[in-house]
């Protein structure tokens, strides 16, 4: 027994390193960014889809716009490509979310896990969650969608406006739309959002991002968030 | 007995370093902005006041039923305010009738479909849904429609229609309707937010992009 255990092999501890360093310091500006109430002014969630559900998304300057997005897809035989693909492309310029829960799936040595980000103060009539300048890319959105003030069908997708410069006037080609192609998108004064449930393959917060409740967790499997229950008051 | 279990702990703690790596990936809060925005040179028609998509999309109201139809929207008011031509994102132009419809509410099953040789985009949604209801002051919300291809039931649900009168607004319940449109507009002529007033009211709502390389 003592002896199959030595064949067993250490921990290579060189590597452990390379990898464990930006490993540490990332999760420790991630621990100083929950316990402030806050992360950094820039968020970005990329690489892979996840889904996203949120009882409510409330937003000012709501844009939402197709737009060509290439991705590195890895063949079997290892060959890696650019594949472009169209996916909507949804924009805030300021935004409150009554709870987030964010899955992530990823694979393992064969085994699958759920890295699982949940904020909210888990009131229902609050809406705790502030950011500005918000877009995410998605391919399918499910919940009740609501949309204020003049709201535009058949604008197109460079044209929208959402989100600002640091001198408050609108960012031109705010999507980044291919100008040449001039395809399909919605603008509204204001949007509101609730019960949304998508899968989504970027996330981008430019603006400052205030989540009370953060929490991350990693579980076994490939679990999904809870369907998100409607807000009980408005933003 | 210890040592395996501190083997194993130590190689549960890699695990772990491991799979943070793998989720700092995914989450990182990133110190610049990358992103560069592209300058448009579309073409903004002057009268709808923004770059109208260059290909129609359609609109269904309601469902056809192959027996009885019934009745699947309602307008307060539906107006043709006639034929004008527009100007499209590429600079071309093309003719299309201005509809206006004031508190427009479907009951049952609204599209929004565009298919493009590239891409399609459908929003669905199974009613009832509003474009343009009232708002919180009582004022009336409308939605303008610049389109062609107007295809309509109402009355006895029998025959097809398509047209109405010019500047004539009609108090009307229909069985479905369809239609090319090349924009839409829903007008809220006294937004306040969160008052939930909103002239679309999409509930479980579906958007979808499909297409890919």
């Amino acid at each position: 027994m003592a002896e199959r255990d030595s064949t067993y092999g250490g921990t290579r501890w060189g590597r452990s390193a390379v990898l464990g360093l930006p490993a540490l310091l990332i999760t420790v500006l991630l621990g100083v960014g929950v316990a402030q109430g806050a992360l950094a002014s820039h968020v970005v969630i990329q690489g892979r889809t996840f889904e996203l559900a949120t009882s409510g998304l409330y937003g000012v300057d709501f844009a939402l716009g197709v737009v060509e997005n290439p991705r590195k897809v890895r063949a079997d035989d290892g060959t890696v490509s650019v594949e472009n693909i169209r996916l909507a492309r949804v924009g805030f310029a300021e935004g409150q979310l009554n709870e987030l829960c964010v899955a992530v799936h990823q694979t393992v040595a064969g085994q699958a896990f759920t890295i699982k980000l949940h904020g909210g103060d888990g009131d229902l009539a609050t809406w705790e969650i502030d950011a500005r300048n918000v877009e995410l890319d998605g391919l399918e959105v499910k919940g009740n969608l609501t949309l204020d003030g003049v709201v535009k069908f058949g604008i197109t997708a460079e044209d929208t406006t959402t989100v600002k410069n640091a001198d408050g006037s609108y960012t031109d080609n705010p999507l980044e739309a291919d100008p040449t192609q001039h395809r399909f998108g919605i603008d509204a004064t204001f949007a509101e959002f609730s019960r949304i449930t998508g899968t989504v393959y970027d996330m981008e917060i430019i603006g400052p991002f205030e989540m009370p409740g953060l929490s991350v967790s990693v579980e076994p499997g490939t679990t999904s968030c809870p369907a998100p229950e409607a807000p009980t008051a408005s933003p | 007995m210890r040592l395996p279990r501190r083997r194993a702990a130590w190689r549960v703690l890699a695990g772990l370093v491991v799979l943070t790596v793998l989720g700092a990936t995914a989450i990182v809060p990133d110190l610049t902005d990358a992103r560069a925005h592209a300058q448009t040179d579309c073409v903004e028609d002057p009268n709808i006041g923004f770059c109208v998509v260059p290909q129609s999309y359609r609109i269904y109201f309601g469902d056809e039923d192959p027996l009885i139809d019934d009745y699947e929207w309602h307008a307060y008011s539906f107006t043709d305010l006639g034929t004008t031509t527009i100007t499209l994102a590429d600079g071309s132009t093309t003719t299309v009738n201005h509809y206006r419809f004031e508190r427009l509410v479907v009951d049952e099953h609204i599209l929004i479909q565009e298919s493009r040789a590239d891409y399609g985009v459908d929003i669905t949604a199974p009613g009832p849904i509003e474009l343009g209801g009232t708002n919180a002051n009582g004022e009336y919300m409308w939605t303008d429609v610049w389109g062609t291809d107007l295809e309509f039931q109402w009355g006895t649900c029998a025959f097809t229609w398509t047209w109405v009168p010019d500047n004539i607004g009609l108090d009307i319940s229909g069985c479905w309707l369809r239609m090319s449109a090349y924009a839409i507009t829903s007008y809220n002529p006294d937004p306040v937010p969160g008052e939930r007033d909103n002239p679309v009211y999409l509930p479980d709502a579906t958007l979808r992009v499909t297409g890919g390389t």
